[in-house]
């Protein structure tokens, strides 16, 4: 898992780190609004220096999802 | 947000790609990853599919077959080729050949779809992660793409103010507040019976019962507009007499402060029509506990868990200068 992403997702959702594991999604955590969400994006973009494209930031609702979007975004 | 056509379905390969083997020719082992992968997007609404050159027998004896098969919506097993069983599969889902991607780890399967049905993307299953968040729309109910698209450029224009009262007060946000405005009764019922979070009470009414409750008591309605456009009708309070039955907010327009902006504009229009008190009501559910200090934060007294009552004369709320009324 990466660090990095668990942080910024415990961040966001005002959880502790460890509540965050590969499988969390928006159906496993309780808070995982809208509101949550984009300020999930902004705090990632901030974290890795990316910017995601707003085609994507939708679809960012897994752990899984969110990994390939970012690593997409490192490697561009 | 403009963006290319988006795919509906995702058509799977069987051997080596939702396991590892061959089934019919030895043990197989299932790749846990995508078959959790297959589960949540048939969740969200993804069509899946499956087109492999298989026993249809040996393949519906597995055990990854019989775990997926509630969210399966098309198979074709058989020996044929896959152009055509594709183009069946289209056809029975009733849906363009543009919108299916087709996974299959084999390099000849792929190229041969690509070079017979080039509208169909075929991709490797590596690939299926990164074509599921270019390709699809995933985001449903959370994010409606038009509130969406405005709520994102909120969140990236908050980064460039350090203040969040700066930042709020540059929204230029425009609460519009109605009293038992009828042609609103189907969304507001529709709020009642969806709102979990923001919901004090999360009491359920239907339309014929917003109806009545007009004709008794004041059923107020909250739309909001601010400089990215118009979140519509996001807002209900019913006052029955001296009593707040229900105060809800749809959680897409949280964190602004415009609760308490609604709950101020409602006690002055209580006060005006003479009222000298209300009570408020905190009914807990499992789903809204943050909101079990809306009513003291604004300042109404704490009889007990549920009831909190405010004489208007104490009332001391000063409300923040960043709205404005219509």
């Amino acid at each position: 898992m990466n660090k990095k992403i668990q942080k910024v997702m415990a961040q966001a959702f005002e959880i502790p780190e460890d509540q965050i594991n590969i499988n969390s999604s928006l159906d496993t955590l309780e808070n995982w609004d809208s509101i949550h969400h984009l300020r999930m994006i902004v705090f990632l973009e901030r974290e890795f220096d990316i910017v995601i494209p707003d085609e994507k930031v939708g679809n960012m609702i897994n752990y899984k999802l969110i990994n390939s979007v970012i690593n997409e975004c490192i490697n561009k | 947000m403009e963006r290319h056509k988006l795919k509906k379905a995702i058509i799977f390969d069987c051997d080596n790609t939702l396991w590892e083997g061959v089934v019919g020719e030895g043990d197989i082992i299932p790749d846990k990853g995508i078959i959790a992968d297959i589960k949540f997007f048939a969740k969200r609404g993804v069509i899946i599919g499956i087109c492999s050159k298989n026993n249809s027998q040996d393949v519906h004896q597995t055990s990854v077959m019989k775990e997926l098969n509630v969210y399966i919506s098309v198979k074709r097993i058989n020996w044929k080729n896959k152009p055509h069983n594709m183009r069946e599969i289209a056809k029975e889902l009733n849906i363009g050949l543009d919108a299916i991607v087709f996974v299959d780890d084999m390099e000849f399967e792929r190229s041969l779809m690509e070079q017979q049905l080039p509208e169909v993307l075929s991709i490797h299953p590596d690939e299926l992660l990164k074509t599921v968040t270019e390709q699809f729309d995933l985001s449903g109910d959370m994010l409606k793409t038009l509130q969406y698209q405005q709520n994102y450029k909120r969140a990236k224009s908050a980064e460039s103010f350090t203040d969040i009262d700066d930042f709020l007060a540059s929204m230029n946000m425009v609460l519009k507040i109605r009293v038992n405005d009828e042609s609103q009764i189907p969304r507001i019922s529709e709020l009642t019976q969806k709102t979990n979070q923001f919901n004090l009470t999360t009491i359920r009414y239907t339309e014929e019962q917003i109806t009545r409750e007009m004709g008794w008591n004041r059923v107020y309605s909250l739309s909001v507009t601010d400089k990215f456009g118009d979140n519509g009708l996001t807002g209900v309070c019913i006052v029955c007499g001296n009593f707040i039955g229900t105060f809800l907010l749809s959680c897409r327009i949280l964190g602004r402060g415009i609760e308490y902006a609604f709950l101020d504009w409602v006690i002055k229009d209580l006060m005006k029509l003479g009222h000298k008190e209300i009570t408020g009501r905190y009914r807990r559910t499992p789903k809204n506990k943050q909101v079990a200090t809306f009513y003291s934060n604004y300042g109404f007294k704490k009889m007990n868990e549920e009831y909190f009552p405010l004489l208007f004369s104490e009332n001391k709320y000063k409300l923040k200068p960043h709205f404005q009324y219509e």
